[in-house]
């Protein structure tokens, strides 16, 4: 093998690594979205719930020590995120774009707010950080050339993203809860009718989301970066929603559309570390301007709940 | 017996008052609680807050030009969510218009001085508005989302400013990414000069007439409305929607875009990629708060405004991060709307159903 050649299949190996890496919080994010928006609410705070979780498990890892801790405080607040949401959608049936946004600007504005008075940041000290979450090699998997480097060499929490879509399939297509989360988008009167639950079975769905996206921001700190920046989900969530509607609502599509998304990222940022003479910004445009042209060419929304973001009345 | 939510049939002035001021007590004591957490003390944290706002002259004047920004973004947010136009690009429009307006300054060297004031607010409005044709352009052809394609063009615009200030706008031997100082006679003129008052407040006024004016007056505010409150009948009246909703796109991000000009003009003078540190978001909050009313929005910013300009002071003398005030921002729409929701119910015992 020369010296090229391997080169080449270095950078390869690292692109596709890095695709999924970069992966994985679009994954957690848009899997706990869909299950969201399944149920009937849009939950446009997603931007908001990822930064939430990025921020609280940077916290409390670095206060404790303990990388579990920190995902659990991601999970708790994405959590709680959705709760806000639900609580204001669901039970006061406000408008969901409003408290959705809302929500954005109160993680944005809560989380620069604590950072400032936990760490008493200002001045010239160096900034907090963290000790990131280590690759974990799978045993024997992970030896063999090439795919195990790009596939079994990776955090933990890209493996459980990756496990998760399956799981969420099932969870949707294949369990009498999915089946009654789906019809509660669909056509709540008739979850109603049956007699089910509409509001708890909706606080369900948005709770159990939120947590998803809230374990989506927690990678950004626990799993990539070993600081937290302000802002630093960085349009990830909004990502998670157009990946949504690009997937036309069906965990397998959505998969595909996430992985193109990251690839392109990857790629983005190989072009970067080599150091092609060609404005970096424009690179970093990338990823939204595809989201556009996304957005453009897929149509077809076959499969959007009926009732998404329509708060259900029973007396009308 | 059980207790049952019901609806009022009638929702009285003074309860929806009352509701209001709870909602306000109530986010101020979670503030407080937040205050507290923080180390401070809260009566003094309150105390500075409320003096950097309007505790003198100054503090007024400063409040006012806080406020400018966010009075526009929220007029420009008003026009189309009356429309559930939900151009949440705002921050990028404000971006584009202070781009735009910068262009045309840097390009006409040697006009007489008399021209900028026209140049600032035309060139910021049609910057803006150039911004906010492109998703109106995508909905009407395409029918791609407005909040997805606004969203996405907010980070498009700032990469391609952060480009342009490394590269042809960077002032040269710079180490920042930044432009040069804006010629002193492009200064947006002055309405009062001891402590300064550039006219864009008087702007903000203006545009916030003019959209009142145009929602309630005009055939194609008319059109907006109808089009927000029933899609479905608009389209039997014969109402272009797509039509309608690329102007309305256009409109609010020219008004956005004005936000941008005139910060850059009247108050930066030189144009960064900090230019805003949210006001996009912060007018879109004001323009839900004031139930999306461009009169009511006018005493909602400067509210919001004399918190951002207080918090300066807060957190100067007290050490309290400015930061709280975003948060206490997004508490006050969220107990305010809820609170309105609950004003509209009372709980009352009744007899078992069936």
């Amino acid at each position: 093998m020369n010296i090229n050649a391997f080169l080449q299949t270095a950078i390869l190996i690292n692109i596709l690594a890095s695709t999924l890496r970069i992966s994985t919080p679009l994954l957690l994010a848009s899997m706990g979205e869909l299950v969201t928006e399944r149920s009937g609410v849009w939950n446009m705070g997603c931007e908001g719930t990822v930064l939430m979780g990025a921020f609280t498990s940077f916290l409390v890892t670095n206060k404790t020590g303990s990388l579990i801790m920190g995902t659990l405080a991601a999970i708790v607040a994405g959590g709680l995120m959705g709760l806000i949401m639900v609580t204001l959608a669901t039970t006061l049936k406000l408008d969901q774009t409003v408290i959705g946004m809302t929500l954005n600007l109160f993680a944005s504005g809560l989380t620069v707010f604590w950072y400032t008075i936990a760490f008493k940041v200002g001045g010239a000290q160096s900034y907090p950080s963290i000790a990131t979450a280590e690759v974990v090699k799978i045993p024997f998997l992970s030896k063999i050339p090439f795919i195990g480097e790009v596939f079994f060499s990776q955090k933990l929490l890209t493996y459980f993203a990756f496990l998760l879509v399956p799981a969420i399939w099932y969870l949707l297509y294949r369990t009498w809860l999915g089946l009654e989360i789906r019809s509660l988008g669909e056509y709540p009167r008739a979850v109603d009718m049956r007699g089910l639950h509409v509001n708890r079975l909706q606080y369900f769905s948005v709770l159990f989301g939120g947590m998803l996206v809230g374990l989506a921001g927690s990678f950004l700190t626990l799993g990539s970066s070993d600081l937290f920046i302000p802002n630093m989900s960085a349009g990830r969530g909004w990502l998670a929603i157009v990946i949504i509607i690009a997937g036309n609502w069906q965990p397998y599509r959505i998969l595909l559309v996430t992985l193109i998304f990251a690839f392109l990222d990857a790629l983005q940022l190989q072009i970067q570390g080599v150091g092609v003479q060609f404005p970096y910004q424009f690179l970093l445009a990338l990823p939204y301007i595809f989201a556009i042209l996304v957005m453009m060419s897929s149509r077809a929304r076959s499969n959007a709940p009926g009732w998404l973001s329509t708060p259900y009345n029973r007396e009308d | 017996m059980p207790i049952r939510f019901e609806k009022r049939q009638h929702v009285g002035r003074l309860r929806q008052l009352a509701a209001i001021g709870i909602a306000l007590a109530t986010s101020l004591l979670i503030t407080a609680i937040l205050v507290y957490a923080a180390g401070a003390d809260v009566t003094a944290a309150f105390a500075s807050l409320y003096q950097g706002a309007i505790g003198d002259k100054t503090a007024l004047i400063n409040t006012l030009i806080v406020t400018t920004p966010i009075l526009l973004t929220s007029e420009a947010a008003v026009l189309a969510f009356r429309g559930n136009i939900w151009n949440i690009g705002l921050e990028g429009q404000l971006y584009a218009g202070a781009m735009f307006a910068y262009w045309i300054y840097a390009s006409t060297n040697g006009i007489p001085a008399g021209f900028y004031p026209l140049i600032i607010i035309l060139g910021g409005f049609i910057g803006g508005g150039i911004l906010g044709f492109i998703p109106g352009i995508l909905k009407s052809k395409f029918q791609v989302d407005v909040i997805i394609s606004t969203v996405m063009l907010n980070y498009v615009i700032a990469y391609f400013l952060d480009f342009l200030l490394g590269s042809s706008w960077r002032v040269p031997g710079s180490f920042y990414y930044q432009t040069a100082l804006i010629d002193e006679k492009a200064d947006l003129p002055l309405l009062i000069n001891n402590p300064p008052l550039h006219m864009g407040f008087l702007v903000a006024l203006i545009m916030a007439g003019a959209v009142y004016i145009i929602l309630k007056w005009s055939r194609f505010g008319y059109k907006i409305r109808a089009i927000g409150e029933n899609p479905r009948a608009s389209l039997f009246k014969g109402i272009n929607a797509a039509r309608t909703i690329t102007i309305a796109l256009i409109l609010s991000g020219g008004v956005a875009g004005l936000a941008g000009a005139i910060e850059l003009f009247g108050l930066r003078h030189r144009l960064r990629s900090d230019l805003s540190p949210g006001f996009g978001w912060t007018g879109m909050m004001i323009a839900m708060l004031a139930g999306r009313d461009p009169i009511i929005a006018i005493p909602a910013a400067l509210f919001f405004g004399a918190l951002e300009n207080g918090s300066l002071k807060m957190q100067i003398t007290t050490g309290v991060p400015t930061s709280l005030v975003d948060v206490l921002q997004a508490l006050v729409v969220f107990l305010i709307l809820g609170s309105q929701v609950i004003a509209n119910y009372r709980l009352r015992r009744v007899a078992y159903e069936h």
